[in-house]
Order: C-alpha cells, then sequence, then structure tokens
C-alpha cells in the first residue's frame, strides 16, 4: 500500500503519541505507587490502564492505516518514539511534570485531527479524549500544589517543567511545519497548536520558556 | 510533600448506577481541591459505569439535624 506524505507523517504522529501514553502507563504505576498520598496513588494506578489503553487504541488506529486486515498483531513495546523528557520520569514531580505537558499537548492535537475530520474519527477518539480530561485535571491540579508547596519542591517542579516543556514545544512546531498535514485534511488549518499550548500552560504560572 | 502544606479536605462522594435511582452515599475521599476531589472519586470508585456522580466538601454540607449529648463526642 502507497502512503502519501500526509499518512506518512499522521502515522508519525499517532505512533509519537501512542509511545508517550505507553511510557506513562509504565511511570504511573512506577512512581506512581508510591505517590505522597493513598488516593493519589490510586488514581495514579487507575490512570495507567488509561494510558496504556489509549495506546493500544492508537496503535491500532496505525494498524489500519497501514493496511493491517483480521487479527492485529501484538503491541510489545513502544516504537521509539516517546520524549527523553516523559521516558527519564523518575520520580513524583517529574510525572506530573510529563503527564501535565505531555497530554495537554496531545489533546491540543486529536481535537484538531477532530476539527478536521470529525465523522471518521469521533468513534476513535471521543472516549480517549474524555478521559484524557481527566489525567489533565489530576497533573494540572497536581502541579498547582506542588507549586504552592514549601521548601525545595516548588523549585524542582519548576526546573521538570522547564525541562520538558522546550521538548514538548519543539514537537509542536515540527507538526506545524509538516505542511502535509494540513494540506490533506488530517488537521485542522490554523490549529495554532504551539501558541495555543503556552496558553494553556499559564494556569500553572510559570516561566517555562 | 511537606505536611504542614498539605491542607486536605474530607468529601463525601454521592452516585447514582441508572437515572431515576436514589442519589446514594458510595463512599469518601480526602483531596487538596474539589478538581482533585472529582478525579479521585473517578479513579478510585469506578467499579460502577454511574449516570451521576458528586463530590461534596464535609464542612459545605448544610445539616438539619445533629447528634447531642452523649453522641455529639463520638462524631457519631
Amino acid at each position: 500500500m502507497t502512503q502519501s506524505a500526509g499518512l506518512k507523517s499522521f502515522i508519525e504522529l499517532l505512533e509519537t503519541i501512542g509511545d508517550n501514553k505507553y511510557v506513562f502507563g509504565d511511570k504511573l504505576v512506577e512512581v506512581g505507587v508510591s505517590g505522597p498520598n493513598l488516593e493519589a496513588t490510586l488514581a495514579a494506578i487507575a490512570m495507567a490502564q488509561g494510558e496504556l489503553g489509549h495506546s493500544r487504541l492508537l496503535y491500532y488506529w496505525v494498524f489500519d492505516l497501514k493496511g493491517y486486515e483480521g487479527k492485529k498483531p501484538d503491541v510489545k513495546g513502544q516504537t521509539g518514539k516517546a520524549f527523553r523528557g516523559v521516558e527519564n520520569v523518575h520520580n513524583w514531580i517529574t510525572l506530573i511534570a510529563a503527564l501535565y505537558t505531555v497530554n495537554t499537548a496531545i489533546d491540543l492535537i486529536l481535537n484538531s485531527i477532530l476539527e478536521a475530520n470529525r465523522s471518521k474519527v469521533v468513534s476513535r477518539v471521543n472516549k480517549l479524549m474524555r478521559e484524557q480530561k481527566e489525567h489533565i485535571l489530576y497533573s494540572r491540579g497536581w502541579a498547582q500544589h506542588l507549586l504552592e508547596d514549601k521548601g525545595a519542591i516548588p523549585r524542582k517542579f519548576k526546573e521538570a517543567l522547564r525541562e520538558i516543556t522546550p521538548e514538548v514545544g519543539a514537537w509542536l512546531r515540527e507538526i506545524e511545519q509538516k505542511s502535509e498535514l494540513f494540506a490533506e485534511g488530517y488537521l485542522a488549518k490554523e490549529s495554532q497548536l504551539y501558541s495555543k499550548f503556552m496558553e494553556e500552560l499559564k494556569d500553572v504560572p510559570v516561566q517555562v520558556v | 510533600m511537606n505536611k504542614e502544606s498539605s491542607k486536605k479536605y474530607e468529601y463525601e462522594i454521592f452516585a447514582r448506577i441508572n437515572r431515576g435511582d436514589d442519589l446514594v452515599h458510595i463512599g469518601t475521599v480526602e483531596a487538596e481541591t474539589d478538581n482533585l476531589a472529582k478525579v479521585y472519586a473517578a479513579f478510585i470508585y469506578n467499579e460502577e459505569d454511574w449516570t451521576d456522580m458528586c463530590v461534596i466538601r464535609k464542612d459545605h454540607f448544610v445539616w438539619v439535624k445533629r447528634p447531642q449529648g452523649l453522641f455529639e463526642k463520638a462524631g457519631a
């Protein structure tokens, strides 16, 4: 099956989202299991299942786009496109910073995909987007809480945000440069992903770039 | 996290399974904010596909009647 430039870029985009969610699934268990309190821990573990489910859905979507028919291949690992900042999550502070920034960016992209082609994709991403809103609410709530904490925690959290935000921002700018995604109708024109992303981050008042 | 800066509130959770059912008390969560309480409730009490679910901060209850006398100290 011959893939157009737009389709290739779209597959790469979906795989990048899927990979990040796949790694989040692991990190939410690995780090979340020793979360700061019982509620946060239980929610993190439940969210891990959600993130893994989202990644599987996105990988299956990619298989469909690549022309697979019948039973889908097993997903045994990510495709290597997860962000360095997500793979490097090693404690609660870096987990919240990564979860908040990456899921906020992913939400903007999925909204753009939905806007461009609602009838074809709504059934695929509707549930994912609804659940993702809760993940963002959770990480934003924790982000605000960490910033209001005492001692070294606010500073360390700001550092974690400053570490991951440029990587996520660069990814959004890169997507905006891929004109084939817009020309072939995979993303809505005038999506302004990067500027919307920076606007969203104002909910957590830190100078991140 | 620093304990002195993590002021937490207790929230009561109410939900109904089907439309028309009674809203029933299903549990509690402790959270720092209303938004975190909502997320905790949704993730922790996800054993049913609830039609409605709400969280109410315990100190926001408008009490009509409270126990007096012997039971007051026990918090019953």
